[in-house]
């Protein structure tokens, strides 16, 4: 079975590199494209620009984003993504260091599949990436199957 | 020798009395005077205080109507008014409306009005009284003046407030996401460098890496902490029953690792009553209490912690006695503070904020806390809310 890919939305370089470890290690089979604010997400959502190119920017299977971010940020994205037919179908997960109950009432209202809170120990994130992994290898696999059936 | 006087000379005497006692009445008095007729609304006679309140001598009064020297927008009201009388109704109220005066001054007065009839019940005269409440109506309007001016000013502070208190939600929330990724960066790569470090490099290069750990782990709390603190002032609380066993038990679940690993003793001491009150904000300042005294030990003293409830009238407290290292009386009042952390709490992990946070969470579940304590013998904290039936 393939692995997942991931479309992560994150503006601060050190957390994108973490994240890209992190993952490396948890599903070695998974893709990992970063963008860096909502407006790169809408970019490579629509294969537009320099994402045009599909065998390079896969479309995604997941979209796991940050909240606080420049030019578009996470709430904007996730309320482009709902409101539209084909980009509603990709389960988004929120990845932010934002504890606010605002945000994470709004997150939920605009269709976000999960809210987790980035961790400060590389450790916690290593695990955090596994269960992120697994779950949608397993859950993204089992829908596959679905369909071939 | 009897009286010469023929009687009806004497009652015509009688009533010329009566008649100049009444004049001497309607002219010297300290109020304004006026017969009016009902027909027209004319002036007949005025007294002397009219004269001078309407700067009209009694002279042009007679050839000007009530309505002439009404202000214009109280000229209606007192048409309705002088309609009703006309009709028959009697007015409790005197009148409060402005009259022009001749040198086109507003005064405020206050009327009364009255109509005289003939025996047959027919409107005959109409008598009006009027005193000069100006000075009254001045004060009144600057007294409305000023509510005014300290509505706006309390509408502007109120406002100010706000803007305040929502740069403080922005301050808060750049606290936790501009402050928290360094952080995790910092955390990171120190992870980073102790994975690609040999096992058997230099040892004070992993000790050095793990303060750096540490101490990045006590920041991210210290921050956590103060975004805690600064979000119970606005957060929503629903205050209800609740058995305060219940929140001894959730706090004494969270810590079960905790207790197992210093092999404490912690002794529950029933009945714990039900207060007014939150159970997840309970179970917390419960668990923080419990954990403050698990933590602040001296070393290699096995912790022994006592919960109890004390209840009186109307109120529940809850005490946590430890038989930890103790508190200073000297230290005692700052314990609730933000960032009060003392010398001794230094070799002990914790933000410093925990206490502040209980206190205010108390606080706004309507209760009190407090503690008493005995250098090197133990501290006993407790926290009191309104009882509650379940």
């Amino acid at each position: 079975m393939t692995g997942t890919t991931f479309l992560v939305v994150e503006d601060d370089e050190n957390d994108a590199e973490f994240l890209r470890t992190a993952f490396r290690r948890a599903g070695p089979d998974d893709r990992l494209q970063i963008v860096r604010n909502g407006e790169e997400a809408v970019r490579y959502l629509s294969g537009a620009g320099e994402f045009a190119n599909r065998s390079l920017h896969p479309t995604p299977d997941v979209v796991i984003t940050d909240l606080k971010m420049p030019h578009m940020n996470g709430l904007e994205l996730l309320r482009l993504m709902q409101a539209d037919t084909k980009w509603r179908q990709v389960p988004r997960v929120v990845l932010t260091s934002s504890t606010a109950p605002a945000d994470v009432s709004a997150a939920f209202d605009l269709g976000a599949a999960a809210y987790l809170i980035k961790p400060v120990a590389l450790q916690e994130l290593n695990t955090m990436a596994k269960a992120i992994s697994d779950f949608w290898r397993l859950s993204i696999g089992l829908s596959r199957l679905d369909r071939l059936r | 020798m009897a009286p010469a006087t023929p009687r009806p000379t004497e009652d015509g005497e009688l009533h010329r009395q009566t008649e100049e006692e009444y004049r001497v009445f309607f002219e010297v008095a300290a109020v304004g005077n006026a017969i009016v007729d009902v027909g027209t609304r004319t002036f007949l006679r005025v007294n002397k205080y009219l004269e001078k309140l309407t700067g009209y001598s009694e002279h042009e009064l007679r050839r000007l109507t009530i309505g002439a020297i009404t202000h214009p927008d109280d000229r209606a009201a007192d048409l309705e008014r002088f309609r009703k009388m006309m009709a028959g109704e009697t007015l409790e109220e005197p009148s409060e409306k402005r009259y022009i005066r001749k040198n086109g001054e507003v005064v405020w007065v206050s009327a009364t009005e009255t109509i005289v009839t003939n025996v047959e019940g027919v409107p005959r005269l109409e008598i009006v009284v009027v005193s000069d409440i100006t000075a009254r109506k001045r004060a009144e309007a600057e007294v409305e003046c000023l509510r005014r001016k300290l509505e706006l000013k309390v509408a502007e502070r109120s406002a100010e407030l706000a803007d305040k208190s929502s740069q403080l939600e922005a301050f808060t929330y750049t606290v936790a996401h501009d402050l928290r990724a360094p952080l995790r960066a910092i955390n990171c790569y120190a992870e980073y460098v102790s994975e690609a470090l040999p096992p058997l490099e230099d040892k004070r290069v992993a000790n050095c890496l793990q303060r750096i750990k540490d101490a990045t782990r006590r920041l991210d709390t210290l921050i956590r902490d103060l975004l805690a603190y600064t979000r119970i002032a606005e957060m929503e609380l629903s205050v209800h029953p609740i058995a305060l066993q219940l929140a001894v038990d959730d706090a004494l679940r969270m810590l079960a690792n905790e207790i197992d690993r210093c092999a404490a003793e912690v002794r529950v001491e029933p009945p714990l009553p039900a207060v007014y009150g939150e159970r997840t904000m309970l179970g917390h300042v419960v668990c923080h209490l419990l954990s403050n005294a698990l933590k602040f030990v001296a070393r290699g003293k096995r912790p022994v912690v006592r919960v109890f409830a004390e209840e009186n009238s109307d109120r529940v407290r809850l005490y946590i006695a430890d038989n930890g290292i103790g508190i200073p009386p000297q230290h005692q009042d700052r314990m609730f503070r933000v960032f009060e952390r003392l010398e001794a709490a230094l070799c002990h992990p914790g933000s410093g904020i925990g206490l502040a946070l209980t206190k205010k969470v108390i606080e706004r579940l309507g209760g009190s806390v407090g503690l008493s304590s005995v250098e090197g013998q133990g501290s006993m904290f407790w926290f009191e809310l309104r009882k509650a039936e379940l």
